[in-house]
């Protein structure tokens, strides 16, 4: 890129403090993080469940009227047999083409953010992006032990989370919108509903 | 009277203007609760300060490692130095994707560069809901971070039914679900999504996205080509202070502790990945930035694009987003607009430096001191000035005691003469500003001069 000299050369000194601040993790005081997830996720319209996953999905798939689900590959979800405990039920996990007609996502999650109620989901091989997002409904399997308190305490000892995959995406609440006369409006574009099943708690 | 007087007053008062006041209110009032929340909020916005400040000082350096780690992750990293550059780059990738159909998200760097209109050829669709209603109105957005927020949902009800032709509907969630079933075909068929970039990580050549629709998610995750605009002044370092920034970002802009979405795009989709990019690119955009960088109104590169000074305005609050004209409204844009050179030049003038844009700023953007030095300038400017003449004047006549007095009896002469049972209703020349909306007493008698020497006496 013989432009990026020239195109940089245009770019003077700016009068401003140059010195680089050390970021720390902002002083909190102790809480117990489920307790804190849990509450920071239902302030935002999410839903916490703590049973088992299997009942959930399932519980949901009959809500939907609907036997078919999107989901990661089976054995990138953090509940071994799950898909398979799903097809005895005679709930299917979905693959090919017309995925946009499914209702109901499942994935599992990197990382939970306690103090805003956030899931982190990092795209990657099995790892796709839209279960989690083209489904009315997305359910996502975290496991407790990777709560962290807020999304600067995870990054500060995660650094290198960004470049794992090409796509990192943090999940807060379901979608919504205030674009009409400021009044809430959930579903506009992702997920109507999100739901986390907490695993291992 | 200036073009952007006759705007500004125009607008005083007009429906628009009063549904954007009631959300600018209701965002400050979020905000504040967020941030009486937060304990350490003051301290996270010191940080994010110094993060902006110290970031734009190396910005050379940040930009250079940008390109390296965004190529390194297989993104196309293009330079364009104004908007027509920009414009024609986009051109150019679409025309080698062959695509025809584009979906995008919510970005203020592409209503700068007006890239919409340079895309003629194409079918692009907006698909932030405000941001597709302005689109099918033809409307322009009336703030930064809720661009329809001066329609009410009757105009939105009727511009759905004769614009894609459903029955008429004025209910937001119902409204909301025909834009999801449009949007969603929309989606679905791109070619390619164009995004813009809250922030761009330098360690790593991430783009970063916030949105609470999702939007900019399905953008970034389902067309084969995701195309981000991004101004060289939306660097971070690196993730810990993407962090802060994303932290104090939400908070600000509405009051919520994280966007709903965070999307961080690094690079196309890997092998072996089902979904995702096969193609990403990033259009670095200077368009003036440079300039600005270099001058003493650096400091507002350091903007985060909240809205939070918009929502505290008093003048926002009366005139709302459109009367500013430009693309950036509010205390904001009254600084950003004659910074990059675009825009009314009196746009400084509209600000009554009260100083509430400061107070609001996370990153503590000293506002009202640009806005000053920007009129400093514009006065200097202009070689002869009525206040100046006037002013030189006043110092004479004030400094030296008989001319004083004189002036004194001359003006409560004259003043005496106007009134009329103790009121002057009309004042001539310029006065005539202050006796158009209220009277002014007349002059007391005896004069207060004349009553504290016969009291001494």
């Amino acid at each position: 890129m013989s432009r990026l000299s020239e195109f940089l050369a245009r770019i003077g000194t700016a009068r401003l403090p140059s010195a680089r601040p050390e970021v720390r993790a902002p002083q909190l005081d102790a809480t117990d993080l489920v307790s804190l997830f849990i509450r920071r996720l239902e302030e935002v319209d999410g839903v916490v469940h703590r049973t088992d996953p299997v009942e959930v999905v399932a519980g949901l798939a009959r809500r939907l009227g609907t036997d078919r689900y999107l989901s990661w590959d089976p054995d990138r979800l953090p509940v071994p047999g799950l898909v398979a405990e799903l097809e005895t039920l005679g709930i299917e996990r979905h693959t090919g083409p017309g995925r946009e007609e499914v209702p109901l996502g499942v994935t599992g999650a990197d990382a939970g953010l306690a103090e805003s109620g956030t899931v982190v989901l990092i795209a990657g091989p099995g790892r796709p992006r839209h279960p989690s997002l083209l489904p009315e409904v997305h359910v996502a399997l975290l496991r407790v032990d990777l709560l962290h308190r807020s999304l600067t305490h995870w990054m500060l000892e995660h650094p290198q989370a960004l470049s794992e995959g090409s796509g990192l995406i943090m999940i807060t609440g379901p979608s919504r919108t205030a674009d009409i006369e400021q009044q809430l409006n959930l579903g506009v574009h992702g997920p109507r509903e999100v739901h986390v099943v907490l695993v291992g708690a | 009277m200036s073009e952007l007087r006759t705007r500004m007053s125009a607008a005083i008062g007009t429906a628009p203007v009063e549904a954007t006041r009631r959300g600018a209110e209701r965002l400050a009032e979020l905000r504040r609760r967020a941030e009486t929340d937060y304990p350490p909020m003051g301290e996270m916005r010191d940080l994010a300060r110094a993060i902006r400040l110290h970031t734009l000082a190396n910005l050379h350096r940040y930009l250079s490692e940008f390109c390296e780690s965004a190529q390194r992750a297989g993104t196309r990293v293009h330079l364009a130095a104004d908007a027509a550059e920009a414009n024609s780059i986009v051109e150019s990738i679409l025309r080698a994707a062959g695509a025809r159909t584009v979906v995008k998200s919510k970005s203020m760097l592409t209503e700068e560069i007006g890239l919409n209109h340079a895309l003629d050829g194409f079918r692009v669709t907006e698909t932030d809901l405000g941001e597709f209603i302005v689109q099918i109105a033809g409307d322009r957005p009336s703030h930064i971070i809720a661009p329809v927020m001066h329609r009410t949902r009757q105009e939105i009800g009727r511009l759905f039914a004769d614009v894609l032709g459903v029955a008429y509907t004025d209910d937001p969630p119902q409204l909301n679900d025909i834009a999801r079933s449009h949007l969603r075909r929309r989606f679905l068929e791109a070619d390619a999504g164009i995004t813009g970039a809250n922030f761009a990580v330098a360690s790593t050549g991430s783009v970063v996205l916030v949105t609470n629709e999702g939007n900019g998610r399905m953008c970034t995750s389902l067309p084969p080509v995701h195309i981000a605009l991004v101004g060289i002044e939306r660097l971070v370092p690196s993730p810990a202070e993407l962090a802060v920034l994303l932290e104090v970002l939400a908070r600000s802009a509405t009051g919520q502790r994280l966007s709903v979405y965070t999307t961080v795009v690094t690079g196309p989709r890997r092998p072996d990945e089902e979904d995702g990019p096969v193609e990403t690119h990033v259009v670095l955009v200077d368009n003036g930035r440079s300039r600005v960088l270099a001058s003493e109104d650096a400091e507002i590169l350091a903007c985060i694009r909240c809205g939070a000074c918009l929502n505290v305005c008093p003048v926002y609050r009366e005139v709302g987003g459109h009367a500013y004209g430009g693309v950036y409204p509010g205390p904001v844009g009254a600084v950003l607009q004659p910074a990059l050179g675009v825009g009314s030049a009196d746009l400084p003038f509209a600000s009554s430096l009260c100083g509430a844009c400061r107070e609001a700023c996370p990153v503590r953007i000293d506002i009202p001191r640009l806005l000053v030095g920007l009129r400093h300038r514009l006065v200097d400017r202009s070689s002869f000035s009525w206040l100046g003449l006037g002013l030189e004047a006043y110092s004479r006549v004030a400094s030296n005691p008989t001319a004083w007095r004189l002036f004194l009896s001359l003006g409560s002469f004259g003043l005496r003469t106007a009134a009329r049972d103790g009121w002057i209703g009309r004042l001539p020349f310029h006065a005539s500003a202050w006796t158009a909306h209220r009277d002014l007493p007349g002059p007391g008698a005896p004069p207060f001069r004349v009553w504290w020497r016969n009291r001494n006496r």
